[in-house]
């Protein structure tokens, strides 16, 4: 058979080469690894200016509520809390805008699709700042927050799961159906799979979101680097102040890059 | 029908498969009974009251212009699209009561778009409906293998790829393989080389036809192209509006016969030279065997190969042989009066 015949050096030799070689596909071939070189350079860059900023404080003698506002144990305190926030929200969004976005995805349930993103948007567009002030009227503490950011992040995630599971290729969803593979199997092994790199860029989105939303919830005292960050604003001390932002700023780097590198790990090899 | 085939079609339901892989199932009868399809807020049924009877082990072909019908009428075999009305038998059973899911996995689908899934292997995707049955392991990877041979993929190089590093011709093979997985009886093809290239598509066509010889399957075949349908049809059902049936027969007879205008104008020009791809060499009487000759066609070429070597080389007849030893002649008068003598029969029916 000629066609299968094309490279006959695929047989023999490094497979991945041969296979490049058949196809002309370079850079996606085999599914990109899930590190590489380029993708050290986000932890490398926040390492830098993390050291930067560390020795500009350094360099600077600190009054006692600047010495207070910038200590490294309770820094570093904040930090793993604000990460704990954010992570917590990240994962609530996943667990509620996902089914959702399924949901209104599916045949019989597609008249929904107009009033849930009706209610993201919603979400999304009240001011957080005026949510967080609302609600603290009532309650406050870690799940209050939590709460609230993932009402505001929601949406991020909820119209990346509509549109990849919208955009997944309806020849292949008909010659699935066509098998015999019953609406679920099709949603878990096929649907699912094919719109992880969509969602996951979603996730992303939210997680960032997080990260930087969750510093206006210092009044609802859910911890974080908020607290810290709006006390060296009130007493005005602008080396703490920049210090802080810089972190939450990192912060949120990093966190972007962490979700990019699971997001690759979740993705399926074949279209990675 | 044999005995044995028709008791196996029974109990296959999703169950684990109870016959070996060897030799395989041949295909059953299917009978279509007023099926119809009716879409809500339409005053015209899509498919409007179709009965047919698809003999076992044949590829019956509809072939009509778009719109037509045929695909939906296709789909309702499988119930991909649900009958308002009628029956659907396949081998004897109706299936029109049975869940559509596990009706599906009894029956080969291949569509155009193929469809395969593109975050597993080919060995994977080949895999899906023997595994959809609860094939035990073993028994799919040697079937996968099996099929990939079948279809002319060495699974050595292709099991572990991914559908993205083949070209299109090759996916279509591997979609064959993956309808053909399961041993199905009957197969459904929607213009499923419709999308290669020409070359391409010509061998597959050629492929498909040799392999339907040793697997006698029953396939409803779909395409607009009037041309693949007599190549590939042991039988042709041409469809107009509301997939009503305007001839159902064999390809030389739909040619030589064309039932009214709308089957000819389907046929298209050139109904005549079509009609000698049907007929070999050796229907004819033949003239005795020339002294020296210019060219020589063997007894099993077609009436239209000889033809177009003639007139190719400009001869006013051609030896015959018969195991490379010459048996006789043919002159292009001889097939002329052939292709008039066969026109005039269509222009007494």
């Amino acid at each position: 058979m000629s066609e299968t015949a094309t490279a006959p050096s695929q047989a023999s030799g490094d497979p991945t080469a041969a296979e490049t070689a058949a196809t002309g596909f370079t850079a996606a071939k085999q599914g990109q690894p899930v590190l590489s070189l380029r993708d050290l350079l986000t932890p490398v860059m926040v390492v830098v200016v993390g050291v930067l900023l560390y020795l500009n404080v350094q360099r600077h003698s600190l009054d006692r509520i600047e010495s207070n506002l910038l200590d490294g144990t309770e820094l570093r305190a904040a930090t793993l809390q604000h990460i704990q926030v954010s992570v917590t929200i990240a994962l609530l969004v996943v667990c509620v805008a996902v089914p959702l976005g399924i949901l209104v995805t599916r045949e019989r349930t597609r008249k929904l699709g107009g009033p849930v993103i009706a209610l993201a948007n919603l979400g999304q567009a009240a001011p957080s700042l005026g949510l967080l002030a609302l609600v603290g009227f009532y309650t406050i503490g870690f799940w209050a927050v939590v709460l609230i950011l993932t009402a505001y992040a929601a949406l991020s995630v909820l119209r990346n799961t509509i549109v990849g599971l919208q955009q997944v290729d309806s020849g292949m969803l008909d010659a699935a159906r066509g098998m015999g593979m019953s609406p679920t199997a099709i949603l878990m092994r096929v649907e699912l799979p094919t719109a992880v790199p969509v969602i996951g860029a979603g996730v992303r989105t939210a997680l960032v979101l997080a990260v930087g939303t969750v510093p206006l919830g210092y009044a609802l005292d859910a911890g974080g680097l908020g607290l810290p960050l709006f006390g060296a604003i009130k007493t005005n001390r602008p080396l703490a102040t920049f210090t802080i932002a810089v972190m939450i700023a990192l912060l949120a780097l990093l966190m972007d890059w962490l979700g990019g590198v699971l997001q690759r790990a979740a993705t399926p090899r074949g279209i990675r | 029908m044999s005995e044995s085939s028709a008791q196996q079609n029974k109990p296959e339901q999703g169950g684990p498969a109870t016959r070996s892989d060897q030799g395989g199932k041949a295909g059953v009868p299917i009978v279509l009974t007023d099926l119809t399809k009716r879409y809500p807020g339409q005053p015209k049924a899509a498919v409007d009251k179709v009965s047919m009877h698809i003999p076992a082990g044949e590829i019956v072909v509809f072939v009509g212009p778009s719109g037509c019908g045929k695909t939906t009428t296709m789909r309702m075999i499988n119930r991909m699209i649900e009958p308002t009305s009628g029956t659907i038998e396949i081998g004897g059973e109706d299936v029109t009561k049975l869940n559509d899911v596990h009706l599906r996995r009894r029956i080969g689908y291949v569509i155009q778009q193929i469809g395969l899934i593109p975050h597993l292997s080919i060995a994977q995707n080949v895999a899906l409906v023997p595994k959809l049955l609860k094939w035990d392991k073993k028994r799919v990877t040697a079937r996968v293998d099996e099929m990939l041979t079948v279809v002319g993929l060495d699974p050595e190089q292709y099991r572990h790829r991914y559908p993205r590093q083949l070209s299109g011709g090759q996916q279509q093979r591997v979609g064959v393989a993956r309808a053909l997985a399961a041993d199905p009886e009957i197969m459904l093809m929607d213009e499923p080389f419709g999308a290669v290239d020409p070359i391409t598509r010509s061998r597959l066509q050629d492929e498909f036809l040799s392999l339907q010889q040793t697997l006698k399957k029953t396939i409803v075949f779909v395409t607009h192209d009037f041309d693949e349908a007599l190549k590939l049809g042991d039988r042709i059902a041409v469809l107009r509006e509301g997939s009503e049936i305007a001839q159902f027969d064999t390809p030389e007879a739909i040619l030589a016969n064309p039932a009214d205008d709308f089957v000819e104008g389907f046929i298209g020009e050139g109904a005549a030279l079509k009609r000698l791809n049907f007929e070999r060499v050796d229907s004819l009487a033949l003239d005795p065997a020339p002294e020296q000759s210019r060219g020589s066609v063997d007894v099993s070429t077609t009436l239209h190969a000889a033809l177009d070597l003639m007139v190719g080389k400009g001869l006013r007849s051609i030896t015959v042989d018969r195991d490379g030893r010459p048996v006789g002649s043919i002159s292009i008068d001889a097939i002329l009066n052939r292709v008039n003598a066969t026109g005039a029969d269509a222009v007494e029916a």
